[in-house]
């Protein structure tokens, strides 16, 4: 017998349809059914109705423990009152205005204060519009073509980002992309050569984090030798941290793995939900990124600028990543303690702080779906395909509660599946 | 871009291995096999493209790989030599057993096809007949089934979907009326026409209905997979990939 009683989705049925008749999809993207993997679909919440802290309930009054954290913007907690004093305060003042807000100065400053490589700040909108500037800054500044990436990628929603099997893209649109295996130097070297040396630039995140498999940090090693490769080819060394970026280190996920990039991506976690991205550079990067034609709407917007400082302060102050990972650690050992109790074999991969999770009883992670959809449906918003987020609001009392509902979780999922012998 | 090498495999895997099927599920396809004196093995020999045999016989129609026991050969200078074989009716160049071989090509095996095409493009009026729109719809999805692997292997788009799914079986199907695996091997995908024992990805629709809907994009997939009409689980990225090998089909069998 479930502890804790299945929520119903009757209004989020009803907003949904109503969505699909308006909206391609309904919902469509990352936090919608079908990117976000709503399996099965009526135990997901599909439209919202507030939130709060580490909290948010959806249209049918039901309160989540969000360990999606939109994806990872909340970072200090929704509606965090000290953020949202300093945005209120600039939205007095002016927000998208002809001459652009001295907040926009401000910010700038605090990054380069903050991020270990930033000698300066360029400011966008979404982490695509980062990563594509970047792309464009390393082409700028070495007059090359190529881009390598590596395999498993993901750097947003631009054509140049997606793969030539995609809806809507033209073989032509990645054709300068030069796909390797993670820090395979060799790959690098050999893709260098067959393009006769006419690579821009290899974009990265920190780690890979990517999806439906276990997560597989790096080593400090690994990016030395990344590193050294790019300085002896003069390629422009692009850091997206735009999922990680001050969730392991506030100096940046380069300064964690020891070394420095030439550019970084920032957005998530920047401005805790306002909307803002940023590239930081290093000083030999400036010219080009002054060359770049790249500007849009609403990107010297002030409000975003004042909520990021207020941010970035209290991330500082409250030693954010040290707090992720602690929190991290205990959620996750906590969870597969938990598993272990009923015959799950739960593993947690990749950074604590944006931790991955998969059911290893099977190989094909129908378990592990079950079980993320009986979490889902009691409460605890989690995925079954991403890694996860951890926010500062979280409580040592809403990891307890997690657990609680995780193991209830269990429990329903092993009685469901007497052939397997799980429930010990 | 439809690739001509590509589309010769589609024709070989996705379409005339559907005689498979229709020599089972049809009456009159049935009939014909049964009223063979002997068994025979035609082969289509296609230089630079697919070789493969249809094997008929009183039991039905079996397709194997390569010419090994075929009675008949037919050979063609190239794939698109093999497209026009399907697509014009013309033949290739009759290798072994040569007047058995036209006069097979010209009767049995084109009374197939006719059923055949009519079964993969019907008429209005024939899918008014809940029995044959039944059929249709299974033997358009076994063509797809067929046409995904053959794409999968063969265009280069569809290469670089295949390249990301990972090894494992894919059970796709229509509830209680058809499955197919669609198994992965090393970025290599073959098709086997029944229900996977240990799928690591599932993708089932829950009607012949809908089935025929999706495949003349008459109904929203994703509407229907919110509706839980679709029923999805295990590794999704196979199916996502799947699907996008999918786009590719519609495209090559437009």
């Amino acid at each position: 017998m479930s502890k804790f009683p299945e929520y119903k989705h009757d209004k989020s049925k009803e907003w949904f349809d109503r969505a699909l008749a308006a909206i391609p999809s309904g919902v469509y993207g990352h936090l919608g059914p079908s990117e976000g993997l709503f399996l099965p679909i009526t135990k997901w919440p599909l439209l919202g109705d507030r939130a709060e802290g580490t909290y948010f309930w959806d249209v049918d009054g039901n309160k989540y423990i969000d360990y999606m954290c939109a994806y990872g913007p909340n970072v200090l907690g929704y509606n965090d009152k000290d953020v949202d004093a300093a945005a209120a305060a600039q939205r007095k003042l002016g927000d998208c205005t002809t001459t652009p807000s001295y907040k926009m100065v401000e910010c700038a400053e605090k990054l380069k204060d903050v991020v270990d490589i930033a000698d300066w700040a360029f400011f966008m909108k979404n982490g695509n519009d980062a990563t594509t500037f970047s792309v464009m800054c390393a082409r700028a500044h070495t007059g090359k073509k190529k881009m390598i990436l590596f395999r498993g990628y993901y750097h947003g929603a631009s054509q140049w980002t997606q793969k030539a099997d995609y809806p809507g893209v033209l073989p032509e649109e990645v054709a300068n992309n030069i796909v390797v295996p993670w820090f395979d130097i060799q790959a690098l070297q050999e893709a260098y050569d067959s393009c006769n040396g006419d690579i821009a630039g290899l974009i990265a995140q920190p780690y890979d984090h990517g999806n439906f498999f276990d997560n597989v940090t790096a080593t400090k090693e690994q990016w030395a030798a990344v590193r050294k490769w790019c300085d002896k080819h003069g390629v422009v060394l692009i850091i997206d941290d735009v999922r990680c970026g001050f969730r392991l280190d506030l100096a940046g996920s380069d300064h964690y793995y020891g070394f420095k990039a030439d550019l970084i991506c920032f957005c998530k976690a920047l401005a805790n939900g306002y909307n803002m991205s940023a590239v930081c550079g290093q000083e030999h990067m400036k010219n080009a990124a002054s060359s770049v034609t790249f500007t849009g709407s609403y990107w010297m917007s002030a409000v975003p600028f004042a909520a990021c400082i207020a941010c970035l302060d209290k991330l500082e102050k409250i030693n954010a990543p040290a707090l992720f990972k602690e929190k991290g650690t205990k959620l996750t050992e906590g969870l597969i303690a938990a598993g272990k109790r009923h015959g799950f074999d739960l593993i947690a991969s990749g950074e604590p702080a944006l931790f991955y999770l998969r059911i290893a009883n099977d190989d094909s992670l129908m378990l592990h779906q079950e079980w993320v959809a009986e979490c889902v449906s009691r409460g605890v918003f989690i995925t079954s395909h991403h890694n996860h987020f951890i926010n500062a609001a979280l409580t040592d009392e809403d990891i307890n509660l997690t657990i609680e509902i995780a193991e209830d979780a269990f429990s329903v999922v092993a009685e469901r599946h007497p052939d397997l012998g799980l429930t010990k | 871009m439809v690739d001509v090498r590509a589309m010769a495999f589609v024709n070989a895997y996705g379409v005339l291995a559907t005689l498979e099927n229709l020599c089972e599920l049809d009456s009159d396809a049935k009939a014909i096999c049964q009223g063979l004196k002997e068994p025979v093995g035609f082969c289509f020999d296609v230089i630079n493209g697919p070789v493969f045999t249809l094997n008929f016989s009183k039991d039905g129609c079996k397709l194997t790989e390569g010419d090994l026991g075929c009675t008949m050969k037919m050979n063609f200078i190239s794939p698109k030599a093999f497209n026009d074989l399907i697509d014009k009716s013309k033949p290739g160049i009759p290798t072994k057993n040569p007047i058995k071989t036209i006069l097979f090509l010209a009767t049995t095996f084109s009374k197939l096809a006719e059923i055949l095409t009519r079964y993969l493009r019907p008429s209005e009026a024939d899918m008014k007949n809940p029995e044959f729109f039944e059929k249709s719809t299974m033997l358009t999805m076994y063509t797809i089934a067929g046409a995904i692997c053959a794409l999968a292997n063969n265009d280069e788009i569809s290469k670089i979907s295949a390249s990301y799914i990972i090894d494992g079986d894919i059970s796709m199907g229509i509830t209680d009326k058809m499955y197919v695996t669609v198994k992965a091997r090393n970025s290599i995908l073959s098709l086997e026409k029944k229900k996977a024992e240990n799928p690591r990805a599932v993708m089932e629709f829950t009607s012949i209905e809908l089935a025929n809907a999706l495949f003349t994009g008459t109904a929203s997939t994703m509407a229907e997979l919110c509706a839980g009409n679709i029923y999805m689980r295990g590794m999704i990225n196979m199916i996502d990939n799947v699907n996008r090998i999918l786009d590719r089909v519609a495209v090559y069998l437009a």
